[in-house]
């Protein structure tokens, strides 16, 4: 076993260090502590299986009116990591006399601290893996598991200390028909759940068979849509590059700049909120404010409000609602509507179900206007039964009218979407939305 | 990163604790998990030597550099007086000025000989300013990894870049572009100028023949490829004037292109080889490891050292490194000059294709109309939309060594975990008949 990473090694190495902060300084570290088995399924046999322990720190120095920071990556071995922190701060100290005044500093949280180092077991890897090949016997499953603590903190040596640490795993997978034809699942938690993993394994096998029917090539042009919860989930988390962002807005670069300013509106159904409470997100930021457990975005199809942090406050003279400095909900919910899940298809009628959705990317960010594929089981609907797969087709649409004027019902199950992102540690967050019905969607080719 | 070969099976554990005893965990626990693999993986009748083969002499990189300074002061002072030059204009809403730099030493140790030792130095310049002029909002980058300006080198490469001055340039343009018509909808020919055929090499020819993809390693992320393992050798993957380079960096007119090296991250010896001769598709991006599978199901491949992973903390798996177009002999104005109604195109903004890399839609920042032969003024959000089976084909003229432009981008997402690498791709300005181009809303 690796060294295991809890409160009370990193205790024993960020307070010392902090400590050594002089009269006219204020230290800061804030960043996460990954420690995580990977594995990489082809066919439910093992591609890749890796192992990381990775603690990534962003670390700050504050002198008057001068600031200037730095990332580093340091040992699970105390000593070493003790002097990496050392040494990046002498960097830091032989910088910082030589960077101008910052005019938009912003202050300070009053200090604050909370802890949770509540760490389940994790399971054995080898017998996970095991099970999985066992349930996934005789299909062509594809995907990836994940499982370990992970842990995120923020420490200042004005006295913040915050540290959050829980057993996080998931398993994301897809289970294939033919070619570009599968079922897409996951599952997420923290203790591994047997049962319910190979529920959602059989569940999955169980809906593969109109996935081996030849597709069927849709003409381009505006099609009845029915969009899954997990594709409006995608959606949501493209309207997050920039969408409820203050510095976005107060930048021009927001793609819902027309929805703020009153210009446009959405559906009168579609309430947005960030969750943080949803979620189990530590609500501190990394200046040490507390952020609120909901935020309102967007209230009956008009914007509500943006996140707004203390440091765009400072730069565009407006006032913080205590965001994180990215600006971009870290969990978001869409309340339901009064569709039930089980009328989606007779509702569709004829029309295109989008199973998943993938590659989204703005077409046009200013008019809230994106585009993006079809994917996985996405299906031709007839009559409101599913008839075929389809050739995967291009979407170009906006917001304002998927979301807005031509939205015709939202689901009444909300569906919760955890964050499975891996670039540098793992994601936390998620989105949690229902299935929406859309009376006409643009797909170009 | 801790790898660990046994027959039919590998594993990796990746720990910043180099201590003798952190070094052993770390060992033990790549052992478990290649015990893991040796027992339920694809490896089958693969061995050590094909699984982690060591090569038999040591090999040596080092990012050319013409200078650098690594006190940073003079940076501080250069960025300053950059953005504080850009003229009061009520039309420009946001600017902003920025320089990076990082450096990386990798030395990959097989059974305790040194066996590749490099050092790689990135610096990366960008500035980019936003416009509203009449309610239209346009945002213009120059420079390094949002313009897809990257190589490796030192300070030089801010001067290459032409950053001083960049910000006030990147101020008129976005207000040029928010006063330019839409461009216009309708089958066009397009000119894509080299930073944005760096886009369309990257998605439709870099990621589709990447042979873990067309393994099935990535469906459940970054999708397949419509390319098959029998196409390799007779496939027609582009017209005639199209020829495609896997170029790790010995090619004196690509130097010092961003994803150079001399060994991969598994230490193959990397060699420049071709990719797509004269739009015949030739070969995969394969690592040995993956030709090793190819050959389990019956496809002999050759392979090119592109075991590649994003740092420390990431197995390496298949990836592009410089995917490059070969040069043609058009100048620009002949292209030009060749087209009755078209659109020129440059600077990549949007971007977006399907899991198996055929249908893609990309935008532009910057359009200049063609019309009778002529740039007829600039048209703002050009985009096109295509097939890449198709697109490569309606390749009709390829620019000489005059518009041939060295570049590379520091994000190339892909694998489980997920990996963001440095990709180079150098290619001439090219010209395309008859493709969808559309504008943003009027």
């Amino acid at each position: 076993m690796t060294k295991e990473i809890d409160l009370d090694w990193f205790a024993s190495l960020v307070k010392p260090f902090l400590s050594k902060a002089k009269s006219t300084e204020i230290i800061s570290l804030n960043g996460q502590v990954d420690q995580c088995d990977f594995v990489r399924l082809n066919s439910a046999r093992v591609v890749q299986a890796s192992k990381v322990d990775y603690i990534s720190i962003g670390m700050g120095l504050r002198k008057g009116a001068k600031s200037v920071s730095c990332g580093l990556s340091v040992s699970t071995d105390l000593r070493s990591a003790r002097q990496q922190l050392s040494d990046q701060l002498n960097l830091l100290r032989s910088w910082i006399d030589h960077v101008p005044d910052d005019p938009f500093m912003e202050r300070w949280a009053q200090p604050s601290q909370s802890q949770d180092d509540s760490v389940l077991a994790a399971s054995a890897v080898e017998e996970v893996i095991a099970d999985l090949s066992d349930y996934a016997r005789g299909l062509d499953l594809v995907g990836l598991y994940a499982s370990g603590p992970l842990a995120s903190f923020m420490a200042t040596s004005d006295g913040h200390f915050h540290w959050h640490r829980r057993l996080r795993s998931f398993f994301d997978f897809s289970v294939y028909a033919l070619k570009d034809k599968a079922i897409k699942s996951s599952w997420s938690g923290e203790a591994w759940a047997n049962a319910e993993i190979k529920k959602k394994i059989e569940d999955a096998k169980g809906q593969l068979e109109i996935l081996f029917k030849p597709p069927v090539t849709m003409p381009p042009g505006g099609h009845r849509a029915l969009l899954s919860a997990e594709a409006v989930s995608d959606l949501l988390g493209l309207a997050c590059w920039g969408g409820f962002s203050a510095r976005a807005h107060l930048t021009a670069q927001s793609p819902l700049a027309a929805l703020r300013s009153g210009e446009k509106d959405l559906s009168g159904q579609f309430t947005l909120e960030e969750d943080l409470e949803g979620f189990g997100i530590p609500r501190v930021q990394e200046l040490g404010y507390i952020r609120p457990d909901r935020t309102t975005l967007i209230e009956k199809g008009r914007f509500s409000n943006w996140l707004c942090s203390p440091r765009t406050a400072s730069e565009f003279d407006v006032t913080d609602n205590s965001a994180s400095g990215g600006e971009s909900p870290a969990a978001l919910r869409l309340t339901g509507g009064d569709l039930e899940p089980s009328d989606a298809f007779d509702l569709l009628g004829d029309g295109i179900y989008l199973s998943n959705v993938w590659y989204l990317n703005y077409s046009d960010r200013q008019s809230g206007r994106f585009t993006g594929m079809t994917r996985f089981a996405s299906l031709l609907v007839e009559g409101g039964k599913p008839v075929a797969p389809m050739v995967p087709m291009r979407f170009d649409d906006s917001f304002f009218s998927v979301f807005g004027d031509q939205l015709i019902g939202l689901g009444n199950r909300v569906e919760r979407f955890d964050e499975l992102s891996t670039y540098g540690a793992r994601g936390i967050g998620g989105i949690a939305s229902p299935f929406a019905l859309v009376d006409r969607m643009q797909f170009p080719l | 990163m801790v790898t660990v070969a046994v027959p039919q099976g590998i594993g990796f554990c990746a720990t910043a604790d180099l201590s003798r005893p952190g070094l052993q965990k770390a060992a033990e626990r790549a052992l478990a998990l290649a015990e893991l693999t040796q027992k339920l993986g694809v490896y089958e009748g693969l061995g050590i030597d094909t699984l982690m083969p060591a090569p038999s002499a040591a090999s040596s990189w080092r990012s050319p550099i013409a200078r650098v300074s690594h006190d940073r002061k003079d940076w501080l002072a250069l960025a300053a007086q950059e953005a504080g030059q850009v003229r009061q204009d009520s039309r420009i809403v946001y600017w902003s000025v920025s320089l990076q730099e990082q450096s990386t030493e990798q030395n990959i140790y097989i059974d305790g000989r040194l066996v590749s030792d490099q050092k790689f130095l990135f610096i990366d310049p960008l500035t980019s300013a936003t416009a509203m002029v009449d309610g239209v909002c346009q945002v213009r980058h120059l420079g390094g990894r949002a313009t897809a300006g990257c190589q490796q080198g030192g300070d030089e490469q801010i001067e290459r870049v032409g950053f001083v001055g960049s910000c006030q340039r990147a101020a008129d343009e976005a207000i040029a572009l928010a006063s330019a018509p839409a461009c216009p909808t309708g089958h066009l020919d397009i000119v894509l100028m080299p930073d944005q055929m760096m886009l369309q090499i990257h998605e439709s020819i870099g990621h589709p023949l990447e042979l873990d993809r067309i393994l099935g390693d990535e469906r459940n992320y970054a999708g397949t490829s419509f390319v098959s393992l029998d196409m390799f050798g007779s496939y027609r993957y582009g017209s005639p004037l199209l020829t495609v380079r896997f170029d790790p960096g010995q090619h004196p007119a690509t130097q010092p292109e961003l994803a150079s090296y001399a060994t991969d991250d598994m230490a193959h010896p990397a060699k420049e080889q071709i990719l797509i001769d004269k739009g015949i598709l030739k070969r995969p991006l394969g690592s040995p490891l993956s030709v090793a599978r190819a050959a389990k199901r019956g496809f002999e491949l050759d392979s090119v050292a592109n075991a590649r992973a994003s740092s420390w903390r990431r197995p390496p798996m298949d990836r592009m490194a410089n995917i490059n177009v070969d040069p043609g002999a058009s100048s620009l104005d002949e292209m030009i000059g060749s087209i009755e109604d078209g659109v020129l195109m440059s600077t990549n903004a949007s971007w977006s294709i399907d899991d198996s890399r055929n249908k893609f839609q990309f935008g532009c920042e910057w359009g200049q109309r063609i019309r009778k032969g002529r740039i007829d003024g600039l048209v703002r959000g050009p985009g096109y939309r295509g097939v890449s089976a198709n697109f490569w084909r309606s390749l009709d003229m390829v620019g000489g060594p005059e518009t041939f432009q060295v570049l590379g981008t520091p994000n190339c997402g892909k694998g489980e975990p997920n990996q963001g690498v440095r990709v180079g791709h150098a290619s001439p300005a090219c010209l395309f008949r008859g493709v969808e181009v559309f504008g943003p809303a009027a």
